[in-house]
């Protein structure tokens, strides 16, 4: 083998250049693996990676690595290889095309750190969207080029393909197409045929071309972005969609505006997002939308909520601020009941409170007609996820949910069963006063005072009722003080219907011999706060002792003072 | 310029260069042949190894050295393939023969050949025979018995060779064009397939076919755009597809703008029409006695293309603006054509770039036999007019300074066509 001018001629010192080059190209593809892209290890690894590279660069002008699939070859020696494919970078090369690659000499960091990026995002991509060939094509990279073959055509195409080059490689143009290249000599030299016009007789001077419409040309294309391009897609197929007269393209046009949502969603745009989902709800409100058409219509709403584009919208979840809370859930809020699950699921997984207080609310505008779905979600093992449940249910206000929520009543978890009081009391329905008439039974003191709360919060005849059988109830002096005074006050809170009663504990007709209960009372009447308890409650507190005239006197200084007696 | 960008095809020897290594070959073959039949010192031979060395000086100018390869029948002058020329109609046969007979991948010259080694070496070439059981050998020992200064020679079959020859690197910038361009007609073909059968088009297999032809169009505009008018009636729909991307490319080129424009525009060109797989083929192809019933159904391929490209699961920028070319580009700046739609919906620059090329290509390529289709120069004047009012007057203006790379096919087909036919 002779003699001068092998280009890759090599010793043994650059060889091991050129291996610690590509293992330190492989360090920074683990790097990227590793850490997200702004860790500094990152640009650490990319700049060891520069500092091996440029001097070799500066000596041999270029490094042309040829790529076989599992290592990368040399001087006709393998400087890399990796027999792990997912980690190989020899491999990733191969698997797209890439046959020789070349690094050449004034290569700067941007570059490597843009080559290692397209590397480390083709592992990932979606092999039916792009490669790494055009990755690094898109990249247009300087001092990195490549030559790649066609992989991405399968056998049968290849060997399709080869057979029209072979057919025609010299198509049938009764002339060698290639020629044509010279063809302006060659008609008038060879042929003594007339030349062909000038190009200035086609149409307007190219040279008087101005240049600031080119460049306009030029900025208008540059400044086409893809939010610009979403926007000119989705008003045609808003377009296409109202006019549509076969169900196929209806289909095809809204599904893709569905997919246009889930971009802007992604890129954090929901009032755009918001936009297009309203409009979809528009052709919904149609009158002449055909049955089909509707069914078609909603079932692409209902994929707005499938967990893959619901989860998209955990990105923007940190450093929320109260405007973003906002927008998110006027975007929720338009989503369809089939998203009731994964948002549920989401909210089971947010350890973040104004989080699952949005998630809360927009589960509340979407399930609060879809009952069903909910109840799968009381039962669920998990009490925090029937926590969640609850206070949504109650968040609805619809009393639909009442039998839903009576599910909870006996979870074991106090915690649930207190939120199955507050949801009662937000619903304010009749029919949840005898859930929480049991619930005042409850062993657990938050239970029972939630449930008070929300019977006050009900308020009402059955509210009365229930609270007036328990005042009157002998079992009810067994109870600790503070609840006897805070059912008394809030019987009291019901109005003028209780007075009666609580006169009659105040003046010993009822629990005669129960002092304190008695001087709990005046907590009820001190609610009621009309001229007549006012009355009373002064002429207890002029007269006698012990715990009725403190209890009176207190009452009415709350009554003053405007305070909360329970 | 370094080896691989000569390869790509983005660089190569300047013509002047490429002129003086195909006569410097010339001239060693003359040697050769001179070797067998007449004396070392005969004046014919002395005079030809002199022009030899003073061609080898000229091209020593700009380079250190002069590298001949050989690699499997073609020769490669600096490593980039050499073009011989059409008129010129030299072949190297003789020389490629005895370079692989003895063994030689690459000969090298340097400024220290004398006249008398360029003489010796071009005879050393003929004296190896097929029975040398190692002729590279048998040729580095004649090279040293006669003293040959200046010229070094590589032994041929490397594994580069080996592995260049495999993966079909070693294409000209002609061949990589014809390749590229069969393979966007495949491609294309297999989208409009796919799209009847309501499959999604393959986005990666679209970006890597319109990479290739952009890179053809940068590398060579001529080749490139001479395959346009490689027309087939019975695949009409493919082949003007590849022709309006191809088009298109050239135009967006010569605007100045970056590789992955182009390559956006390249995408949008090639599927501007994909919306025609539902208009059947014998009213696509229709060009008199069109009735209203086959204006409706081609007046929808624009919708039906959105229709088509809205299944791509995943679209990026591309694939958006390929969305808008396919409903836009029958659409003129004055708010004719069609689709007619409201003032929200104007044609962006993919568009009106693809309404050019795709006016263009109408009227260079025709359909049938029955129809006879315009010369360049008219099809340019059709467009010029155009530009007045339909047309963006600023993109006609350079699409016309195209004209010095568009082929002019009926002027091809009705004179040179009988001229070659006619010779013998």
């Amino acid at each position: 083998m002779e003699t001068d001018i092998n280009p890759h001629r090599t010793e043994k010192a650059q060889t091991s250049k050129v291996e610690a080059i590509l293992n330190q190209i492989a360090l920074v593809l683990r790097d990227m693996r590793a850490y997200k892209p702004e860790n500094p290890e990152i640009l650490k690894s990319l700049r060891a990676c520069l500092a091996q590279l440029t001097p070799f660069l500066q000596q041999n002008a270029s490094l042309t690595l040829l790529v076989e699939e599992n290592a990368l070859v040399y001087d006709e020696k393998v400087v890399y290889s990796c027999a792990e494919k997912l980690d190989s970078l020899a491999f990733v090369l191969y698997r797209d095309g890439i046959r020789l690659i070349t690094f050449r000499a004034g290569i700067a960091a941007d570059e490597i750190e843009a080559f290692t990026r397209a590397v480390h995002d083709a592992r990932g991509a979606d092999p039916h969207q792009a490669d790494l060939v055009t990755m690094l094509w898109e990249k247009d990279l300087t001092h990195i080029t490549y030559r790649a073959v066609d992989t991405y055509l399968d056998a049968g195409a290849r060997e399709r393909i080869e057979g029209l080059v072979n057919r025609s490689a010299k198509p049938d143009l009764g002339w060698d197409y290639g020629d044509v290249v010279l063809s302006r000599d060659f008609f008038v030299n060879e042929l003594g045929l007339s030349p062909p016009q000038s190009e200035t007789e086609h149409g307007p001077d190219p040279k008087a071309i101005g240049k600031a419409d080119v460049k306009t040309l030029v900025y208008e294309m540059l400044e086409e972005d893809e939010q610009v391009l979403l926007k000119r897609c989705t008003e045609i197929c808003f377009r296409i969609a109202g006019m549509a007269d076969n169900d196929e393209m209806f289909d095809a046009v809204t599904a893709f505006l569905g997919t246009a949502c889930e971009w802007l969603v992604a890129s954090g745009d929901f009032s755009s997002a918001c936009s297009i989902v309203s409009g979809l709800r528009s052709f919904d409100g149609a009158t002449d939308l055909s049955a089909e058409k509707r069914a078609i219509l909603l079932d692409n709403i209902g994929r707005l909520g499938e967990k893959r584009r619901i989860m998209q919208i955990t990105s923007h979840f940190n450093h929320l601020t109260e405007s973003r809370v906002e927008e998110i859930f006027s975007y929720l809020e338009l989503m369809d009941p089939v998203a009731v699950g994964p948002l549920c699921e989401l909210l089971a997984e947010s350890d973040d409170r104004p989080v699952r207080y949005l998630l809360c609310r927009a589960i509340s505008i979407i399930g609060r007609e879809d009952q069903e779905r909910m109840r799968q979600y009381i039962l669920d093992s998990r009490w925090y996820v029937v926590r969640n449940m609850v206070l949504i249910m109650g968040m609805t206000g619809r009393p639909e949910m009442i039998p839903v929520l009576q599910q909870a009543l006996t979870h074991s978890e106090p915690r649930v069963r207190k939120e199955l009081a507050r949801a009662l009391g937000r619903i304010k329905s009749q029919e949840g006063i005898e859930i929480l008439r049991t619930q005042l039974n409850d062993k657990v003191k938050p239970v029972r005072s939630a449930a008070l709360t929300a019977i006050r919060d009900i308020g009402g005849n059955a509210a009365s009722s229930v609270l007036r059988d328990i005042i009157k109830g002998k079992s009810f002096r067994k109870k600790p003080l503070d609840e006897r005074k805070d059912m008394m006050t809030v019987y009291g809170s019901l109005g003028r219907g209780s007075f009666e009663l609580l006169r009659s504990i105040l003046d010993g007709k009822v629990h005669r011999w129960d002092k304190k209960t008695r001087a709990c009372a005046a907590y009820g009447l001190a609610m009621i706060g009309d001229n007549e308890s006012v009355q009373l409650l002064k002429t207890c507190a002029g007269k006698g002792g012990g715990p009725m005239r403190h209890a009176a006197s207190d009452a009415l200084v709350g009554l003053e003072r405007g305070q909360d007696l329970r | 310029m370094t080896r691989e960008r000569r390869r790509t095809g983005t660089g190569s020897t300047k013509p002047s260069e490429n002129r003086m290594a195909v006569d410097l070959l010339d001239r060693l073959q003359v040697l050769m042949r001179n070797a067998e039949v007449e004396a070392k010192d005969d004046e014919t031979t002395v005079q030809t190894a002199r022009s030899a060395r003073s061609i080898l000086e000229c091209l020593l100018e700009d380079n250190d050295t002069v590298r001949f390869d050989v690699i499997s029948d073609c020769v490669l002058f600096q490593e980039a393939r050499l073009n011989t020329g059409s008129n010129t109609a030299k072949t190297f046969d003789y020389f490629v023969e005895r370079m692989i007979a003895s063994g030689i991948r690459a000969v090298i010259l340097d400024d220290s050949a004398r006249s008398v080694d360029i003489r010796d070496f071009s005879a050393a070439l003929t004296q190896i025979d097929d029975s040398c059981r190692d002729s590279f050998q048998e040729m580095k020992r004649l090279l040293k018995f006669e003293k040959i200064n200046g010229i070094k020679i590589t032994e041929r079959k490397t594994e580069l060779d080996e592995f260049y020859e495999r993966n079909e690197l070693l294409l000209s910038n002609r061949e990589m064009a014809h390749r590229a361009f069969l393979s966007a007609l495949y491609v294309v073909g297999q989208a409009v397939e796919y799209g009847i059968a309501g499959a999604e088009v393959k986005a990666r297999e679209v970006k890597r076919v319109v990479e290739s032809v952009v890179n053809c169009v940068i590398a060579d505009k001529k080749s490139t755009l001479a395959l346009t008018h490689m027309g087939d009636y019975d695949e009409h729909l493919y082949h003007h597809s590849v022709n309006v991307c191809v088009l298109s490319v050239a135009l967006a080129d010569r605007l100045g703008l970056p590789k992955p424009v182009l390559g956006e525009i390249g995408i949008a060109a090639l599927l501007h029409d994909i919306g025609k797989r539902c208009v059947a083929p014998k009213i696509v192809n229709k060009f008199e006695d069109v009735t209203e019933y086959d204006w409706e159904q081609i007046r929808r391929h624009p919708e039906t293309g959105v229709q088509v490209l809205a299944q791509i699961k995943k679209p990026d920028k591309a694939m958006l603006g390929t969305m808008v070319a396919a409903y836009c580009h029958h659409m003129n700046i004055d708010r004719t054509g069609y689709p007619q739609t409201d003032k929200a919906i104007r044609p962006n620059l993919t568009s009106r770039v693809v309404r050019i090329a795709d006016i263009y290509d109408n009227l260079t390529n025709a359909r049938s036999d029955a129809m006879k289709p315009y010369s360049r120069d008219q099809a340019l004047e059709i467009i010029r007019e155009k530009s007045a009012s339909e047309l963006d007057p600023t993109l006609c203006a350079v699409f016309a300074d195209l004209a010095d790379v568009l082929p002019d096919t009926p002027y091809l087909a009705e004179t040179l066509q009988g001229a070659t036919t006619s010779s013998p």
